[in-house]
């Protein structure tokens, strides 16, 4: 059986955000709109979608003069991805 | 990128693909940098104070070492500023706490030395304590292994461990036969093979 796909993963920039967060331990939102090529307004968006529904954490603070804005994966986001990674498995593997 | 919401689970797979090793590999794009800074410090401090101390006034050149953290501390903020963002991985952020750590009981010594010899050997027991040398370099070429070691365990590197088991011994051997600024040859010895050695493995891997 089809398991149900996340909504809030199930989008291509939110799913690469929380892909870049899930093996390390904080990533700068520089690198994000870096990396991902997203423009700095909808990335912003997207992660505080993300952050609203408690997946990722988000810190602003300077490095030494600039303001940086950091962001970290939470347990919650964490089951939710691996969750969705199992549900994804079912679709690309389906049993029964 | 945008937020395309109809992927079929094959893009969503590759997008998680490409995400997660790109960055990991930018977390550990320079995670032998520091490594390699301090050794070369700690080597060309070492050097220095050797010489000194075996030239020019013996043990007091010591307090250079101070100088050296410093120092170090100010080049690892310049070059965190330079540098462009980068994901903080698990892996340099653990050396990062080892090496810390390092830092601050090899800074210690000193002052543990100091404590040692004034209300151990002086006021506690002086008849019973026959020992009356800390062995300060003993104890930090031991440590210099020890951290090294752990980091090669943690990388998962066999040479970066058999080199600073090897090199820590080694130095921690020749600290005792050895005296006066002599003695610092063996730490710039072991920072070589203990700090400068694993950080360029671990840059070289990392260009792989």
């Amino acid at each position: 059986m089809y398991k149900p796909l996340d909504p809030l993963l199930h989008s291509e920039l939110r799913l690469a955000v929380m892909s870049m967060l899930i093996n390390v331990e904080e990533v700068d939102f520089v690198y994000l709109k870096e990396r991902t090529g997203a423009t700095a307004g909808n990335l912003s968006i997207q992660i505080d979608k993300l952050n609203t529904a408690g997946y990722i954490t988000i810190e602003k603070g300077y490095n030494g003069k600039r303001p940086r804005t950091t962001c970290r994966i939470t347990t919650v986001g964490r089951k939710a991805f691996e969750a969705y990674i199992d549900a994804l498995q079912s679709y690309i593997h389906p049993q029964g | 990128m945008e937020t395309i919401e109809n992927m079929t689970p094959e893009q969503s797979l590759a997008i998680i693909k490409k995400s997660m090793e790109q960055s990991r590999k930018d977390a550990m794009q320079h995670a032998g940098t520091p490594m390699i800074i301090w050794g070369c410090l700690v080597c060309f401090t070492a050097l220095i104070i050797s010489y000194l101390w075996n030239h020019a006034g013996g043990s007091i050149w010591n307090l250079l070492w101070f100088v050296m953290a410093f120092v170090g501390y100010l080049i690892e903020k310049t070059m965190r500023n330079k540098h462009k963002p980068t994901p903080i991985g698990f892996i340099p952020q653990t050396l990062g706490y080892i090496w810390g750590a390092f830092a601050i009981f090899a800074l210690a010594q000193p002052f543990l030395s100091a404590f040692f010899y004034i209300f151990i050997c002086k006021y506690y027991a002086p008849s019973t304590v026959t020992l009356t040398m800390y062995p300060i370099t003993f104890l930090i070429v031991f440590m210099l292994g020890l951290c090294a070691t752990i980091s090669g365990f943690i990388l998962k590197s066999k040479i970066i461990i058999w080199s600073s088991v090897t090199g820590s011994f080694l130095g921690a051997i020749l600290s005792i036969i050895c005296t006066g600024g002599y003695q610092l040859l063996t730490v710039a010895i072991t920072a070589v093979i203990c700090l400068i050695f694993p950080g360029v493995i671990i840059n070289m891997r990392n260009k792989e």
